[in-house]
């Protein structure tokens, strides 16, 4: 799940609103069918294609995904339709109470999207310096990326430079990179990522 | 005492050796005996980075630098002038709670939201390097 979350923080980083995960977890067959599943520009792809994207407050945030089997996970609807967009809920059923969907809902939209780099698939093999160069330059320009990643390395992470020459690059995870420094005492180039695991992590 | 198993830098799960178990058991009980001991251990290992984290820039680590995405949003609500109430009879709702909560022959108020145009603010950037000569075209490559 914690590829949606990633993906759509880039857009916090820009403009400081919350967007909708679960918007992207009921519509994703809908990337799986279009792109590339479990992609950032997949999510980018199906919100401009949709037309927009609800604020998180439609339905916040269930750390869910489809094959997800644990709490009441499996109890919940998954499919793309307007009352799992965005709804509202007058109180308990059991005293009267139901939940409709709006037909109208604050929200934000995709202008454009893409990868730092070229759409090559040789760029994989650019020199890692100029590309490094690329993304600072783009946040620089206009803000945090999403970008994929090992995600590993990082259930033992306790702080510091992450650094481990041997970790693999094979990705299998989305974070948002929201900016960059040097090391003052090892002159060590770093990035800033924002995880989705939370404060706790 | 999970908290303890995690601070100290060990995991415990199912299958794992028996000397691990000892050790983390050993750690757990020296602490509990030893409160400044715990301390000491808090200030040392809980070093998280609230959600955050840095990573080695510039030699692809775990491969962060292979598929890196911009987005720019179009436009995003920033007011809402007729805000829904709780049932959602002001926002389209009301057809579906029809007998309940009105006149379901009268249309649904139509939405009164301000938004704001996204200004991507790499245009003014490129266009004061552009003025001095320092580039000739844009970073991004490819745009969808």
């Amino acid at each position: 799940m914690s590829w949606r979350v990633s993906t759509v923080w880039v857009c916090i980083g820009l403009f400081w609103v919350c967007l909708i995960d679960l918007f992207i977890y009921k519509c994703s067959h809908y990337i799986h069918l279009n792109y590339v599943h479990r992609y950032h520009t997949g999510v980018y792809q199906l919100i401009k294609e949709k037309g927009a994207i609800p604020f998180e407050t439609c339905q916040p945030y269930l750390a869910c995904s489809a094959e997800s089997q644990e709490g009441f996970c499996p109890h919940i609807d998954t499919t793309c339709t307007a009352v799992n967009t965005c709804r509202t809920c007058s109180g308990f059923s059991d005293a009267g109470g139901q939940c409709v969907e709006l037909d109208y809902w604050p929200n934000a939209t995709v202008a454009e999207y893409g990868e730092v780099g070229n759409d090559s698939i040789f760029d994989m093999f650019s020199d890692p310096k100029e590309k490094a160069h690329k993304i600072r330059a783009e946040i620089y320009a206009s803000g945090p990326v999403a970008t994929t990643i090992n995600a590993t390395p990082l259930r033992d992470y306790a702080g510091g430079i992450l650094d481990d020459p041997t970790a693999s690059t094979s990705t299998n995870h989305i974070v948002s990179i929201v900016g960059f420094g040097k090391d003052a005492a090892t002159g060590k180039d770093y990035w800033i990522i924002r995880n989705s695991w939370g404060e706790y992590w | 005492m999970l908290l303890l198993v995690r601070i100290i830098g060990l995991s415990v799960t199912h299958g794992e050796s028996i000397g691990k178990l000892i050790v983390v058991l050993y750690m757990y009980v020296l602490c509990f005996i030893y409160p400044k001991l715990t301390l000491l251990v808090l200030l040392y290992t809980l070093r998280g980075e609230m959600g955050f984290a840095k990573i080695a820039a510039g030699v692809n680590m775990m491969g962060i630098e292979d598929h890196v995405a911009w987005v720019t949003p179009g436009q995003w609500t920033v007011e809402n002038k007729m805000p829904c109430s709780e049932d959602g009879a002001m926002c389209g709702g009301i057809a579906q709670t029809h007998g309940q909560q009105g006149d379901p022959s009268l249309p649904p108020p139509l939405p009164n939201f301000a938004s704001m145009e996204y200004v991507d603010p790499s245009i003014e950037f490129m266009a004061k390097k552009e003025a001095t000569g320092d580039i000739k075209s844009t970073l991004r490559t490819s745009r969808k």
